[in-house]
């Protein structure tokens, strides 16, 4: 039989537990019956002695030694007694039962006083014994002798302990089955329970149902009670998991729809490099590097229908995910919409605020900068809505578009918006970019900062629109260093050449 | 405890078969009659001293037998009841009450032993009112042969104070008063001492030494303790009081020892028991264990066919050769004749002489009568025998015997013994 923890504990205990009794019963019971035997053996011997002083006197007087020794062989029966002894009055031993002879230590007892006296005696070869002698009349007719044996004593202790330490060992051999059978009602189904857990961890919930024993259940016990709460626990677990793979399922299917929703923005803005072949006056380039699949940034060019000016366009929709990319998806609509009916930004920018902030409920808004190039003449008309200034890069430098500043779009619905106006020379740069690009934070925290960015596009002078988005935004990513993108970035470098 | 009854005669071969099928009808009915007369006997007859039960007892049967098959004593065939006691006093008590009680014994013979014997006296004088006498107790001890049990004993044989006396006075007499005792330690051992004990102090000595060996042990033990106890006396001879196993053994540690001082046995040892242990572990040893022993003998040798008594013991033992008692061990052997087996005939023949004597209806009461009466018989011993009120003991006579030629024949010269 294979015990189970529970039992080696129990059955340690059990047997130290009957260690301790068995000692100390022992130890108290011969102690006791020790001192019970020594008292008896003495009241016995004095008893016996008497006994025979008084009945054997005549015998003795008489001198007929064998009915003497007749009288004291009879006393050799009684447990305990080891000797009888009787001197006559002068002395002599005339009757004994010792073999082969009495010894010299039982010879030498002399001086006997005249009444009963018990001293503890060693003979040589033989052991202790309790030599009780009584008086036969007085002393005058002799003395007789009754030695005890105290081995007796301690035979029948050492029998009396064995036979002790047997029903005790018989009490305990009974006891621990009674233990081990009780114990394994116990641990048994413990042990069954423990196994069914070892197995639902082992198959995990997503494994077929593990089925626990009924008869676990229906223990009206704390064995069923934790039974139940097992079964329980599994339902419970089965249902949280059967719930989280729901989810993460729902979660997949809505992220693979913004995936989708990210090829449709992305449809929706000109992607295909250089757009217009064949116009050579016009070297422009953009890149956009969304923080989620779905962002809220957009760039967007285009031709208006004279084919003489080229509208563009940077923003940034407030918020980020679904609702940006939808805002962004109806600004950009509304910017092409109102680009058409008109060259000039700041009503361009002005109708599509007014647009935006129609059924605008969830207030939510949209920085632009828009500007038309007039691309025989280089002139740019442009307004910024609430936008980062973009950079002019010519020869002399970086130049911020500072001024001036419009309002973002989206908000407040009869804002004004001024448009400004500026020449580009031949090989002169705009250098239009998103907030993502300076607040783009390195691992520590630091952001890109607008010094590090007009330091760094003053280098861009006389790049090619591609080669200098392409360096800006690798300059951005070696900033970060791998530090997690927290906003949109879009840049947008439009190079203008006179043909 | 098995029941015997004797019945009737058993005829040597061929009849013995038939015979024995008879005794077993007999016992079943018709000789258990009211009529017999039953004596109650409890001896030893298993146990290291069995020897002087069967003996005592196919001596004794012998000779009743005979009486029966010659018709009885007055038309009554006599039955011995015999029980075991194993030579122990508890179950001799209890043998005896059976007896007494059950089965109404006439008197009580040829019991086995001074242990047994003396523990039974005061039972005998419990039922002085039944009149119960015990005949011819296999033992020399004092109790039954002193007040207050002398009246209700009648002995055969002389007392171990006389055999140990007589043994005292051939050693004193041949130079040998440095006399050592080894003896049985109880009531038998303490009479032999005792009388040995008397004995010297006539002559104002004492035993120079002296060694017990307990009853019941057996040939096969040592008893080396004993011989250095006895040797450490330097003694001039040994006066063994014992049975016949301790005692070979004594004489075997003894010679054994280079100790070749004389030993002397008493009665009671059983001589040819003695005597075959003792040749048969000397042929092993290759030595004569038998040399410079002397035994005692109570009744005379059973060789001297010059006296009427042994030819008629030699005549009816060769004759109905009795079968141990069923309650002896199976596996004993029967001697052919013995000192015991003829005290057991010797024990009969007086019983029956007394027995004839008695007037009137043959009972208890009628043998007490006759008892206080002094009587005289003549048993075949080569001189008469004579008891009374006053006088419980038979025969006086001491016999000394020694070994020549296997056997113990008796003791004419005491030369072989001298110092």
């Amino acid at each position: 039989m294979r015990l189970t923890k529970l039992s080696q504990k129990t059955l340690l205990i059990v047997a130290v537990l009957f260690a301790v009794i068995a000692a100390t019963t022992s130890l108290l019971s011969g102690w006791e019956l020790k001192r019970r035997l020594t008292d008896e053996y003495r009241s016995k011997g004095i008893a016996i002695a008497k006994s025979i002083a008084d009945s054997a006197v005549e015998l003795i007087l008489n001198g007929q030694a064998e009915s003497v020794q007749a009288t004291i062989d009879q006393f050799l029966d009684i447990p305990g007694v080891s000797y009888v002894l009787v001197k006559n009055g002068a002395g002599e031993v005339i009757s004994h039962t010792f073999v082969p002879e009495v010894p010299a230590e039982i010879r030498a007892t002399a001086n006997e006083p005249k009444m009963v006296r018990a001293t503890e005696i060693e003979i040589a070869g033989r052991g202790r014994f309790l030599d009780v002698s009584a008086p036969v009349l007085a002393g005058i007719a002799g003395f007789v002798h009754v030695g005890m044996d105290e081995g007796a004593i301690t035979a029948v202790i050492w029998s009396a302990t064995t036979r002790l330490q047997l029903l005790l060992l018989g009490i305990f051999v009974a006891s621990v089955l009674a233990a081990s059978v009780l114990v394994r009602g116990v641990a048994e189904p413990l042990t069954r329970l423990a196994g069914y857990a070892g197995h639902l961890a082992e198959t995990g919930v997503e494994g077929p149902v593990v089925e626990i024993d009924p008869r676990l259940l229906g223990q009206r016990d704390e064995v069923g009670a934790l039974a139940a709460s097992f079964r329980h626990m599994e339902t419970e677990l089965r249902r949280s998991a059967a719930e989280l793979k729901h989810t993460t399922a729902e979660k997949e299917r809505i992220e693979s729809e913004l995936r989708i929703a990210r090829d449709i923005q992305m449809s929706m803005l000109p992607k295909t490099f250089p757009p217009f072949p064949g116009r050579a006056e016009l070297d422009i380039h953009a890149l956009i590097q969304p923080a989620r699949e779905v962002g809220g940034d957009f760039y967007d060019f285009f031709l208006t229908g004279d084919e003489r000016h080229l509208c563009f366009a940077v923003g940034d929709v407030s918020g980020k995910g679904v609702p940006a990319s939808l805002f962004m998806a109806v600004t950009t609509t509304l910017l092409r919409a109102a680009a058409a009916r008109s060259a000039e930004p700041a009503e361009i920018l002005a109708k599509v605020n007014r647009e935006l902030c129609r059924d605008n409920e969830t207030c939510m808004f949209v920085t632009v900068f828009l500007g038309v190039l007039d691309l025989e003449t280089g002139e740019v008309a442009y307004c910024n809505g609430g936008h980062n200034p973009p950079y002019r890069l010519s020869d002399g430098g970086a130049e911020k578009l500072v001024n001036p500043d419009g309002m973002l779009l989206g908000c407040v619905e009869n804002a004004t918006f001024r448009s400004n106006r500026l020449a580009l020379r031949s090989g002169e740069t705009l250098f239009l970019y998103t907030d993502g690009v300076t607040e783009a934070m390195d691992p520590s925290g630091r952001f890109f900062s607008d010094e590090r960015l007009e330091l760094f596009v003053g280098w861009l002078r006389g790049a090619t629109a591609q080669n200098a988005t392409e360096r800006s935004m690798e300059e951005v990513r070696r900033f970060a260093a791998g530090a997690p993108q927290a906003d949109d970035i879009t840049l947008l470098v439009l190079r203008y050449v006179r043909v | 405890m098995e029941s015997v009854d004797y019945n009737g005669p058993t005829v040597t071969s061929p009849m013995r078969t038939l015979g024995a099928v008879l005794a077993l009808l007999l016992a079943a009915g018709i000789a258990r009659g009211a009529d017999d007369l039953v004596l109650g006997m409890s001896a030893a007859f298993t146990g290291p001293s069995r020897e002087l039960g069967i003996e005592l007892y196919r001596g004794a049967a012998a000779y009743f037998d005979a009486v029966n098959e010659a018709g009885g004593i007055g038309g009554r065939r006599v039955a011995i009841r015999a029980y075991d006691d194993g030579y122990d006093p508890g179950p001799a008590i209890e043998n005896t009450v059976r007896l007494i009680q059950e089965d109404e014994a006439l008197l009580l013979f040829s019991y086995v032993g001074t242990p047994t014997v003396t523990r039974v006296l005061p039972l005998l004088r419990h039922y002085a009112d039944r009149s119960i006498f015990l005949f011819f107790p296999f033992t020399g001890a004092q109790p039954q042969r002193e007040p207050p049990y002398d009246r209700f004993v009648l002995n055969l044989r002389a007392s171990y104070r006389q055999e140990s006396a007589a043994l005292v006075d051939q050693f004193v007499r041949l130079g040998r008063g440095r006399i050592a005792i080894f003896y049985q330690a109880d009531a038998y051992g303490r009479s032999g001492w005792d009388g040995v004990r008397r004995g010297l102090a006539a002559y104002g000595r004492v035993p120079v030494a002296e060694a017990t060996y307990r009853r019941g042990t057996s040939f096969s033990e040592s008893f080396r303790r004993q011989v250095e106890i006895i040797r450490a006396g330097d003694p001039e001879a040994v006066i063994a009081i014992g049975a016949y196993g301790p005692c070979a053994a004594f004489v075997r540690d003894m010679r054994d020892a280079n100790l070749e001082v004389p030993i002397a046995n008493v009665s009671f040892v059983g001589s040819e028991s003695l005597l075959e242990l003792l040749v048969s572990a000397g042929a092993t040893a290759g030595k004569d264990y038998a040399r410079r022993l002397v035994n005692t003998q109570v009744v005379p040798s059973y060789d001297d066919t010059a006296l009427p008594a042994v030819r008629e013991y030699r005549a009816l033992t060769e004759r109905y050769d009795p079968r141990p008692p069923a309650a002896a061990d199976r596996d004993y052997r029967p001697l052919e004749y013995s000192y015991v087996g003829f005290e057991g005939f010797l024990d009969a023949k007086l019983l029956v002489e007394i027995l004839r004597h008695v007037r009137g209806r043959l009972d208890r009461r009628a043998i007490a009568e006759l008892l206080q009466q002094p009587q005289r018989y003549d048993i075949g011993i080569g001189e008469p025998v004579t008891f009374g009120p006053d006088r419980r003991q038979a025969v006086d006579h001491v016999y000394f015997t020694h070994v020549v030629g296997g056997r113990f024949v008796p003791l004419e010269d005491w030369r072989e013994f001298a110092p």
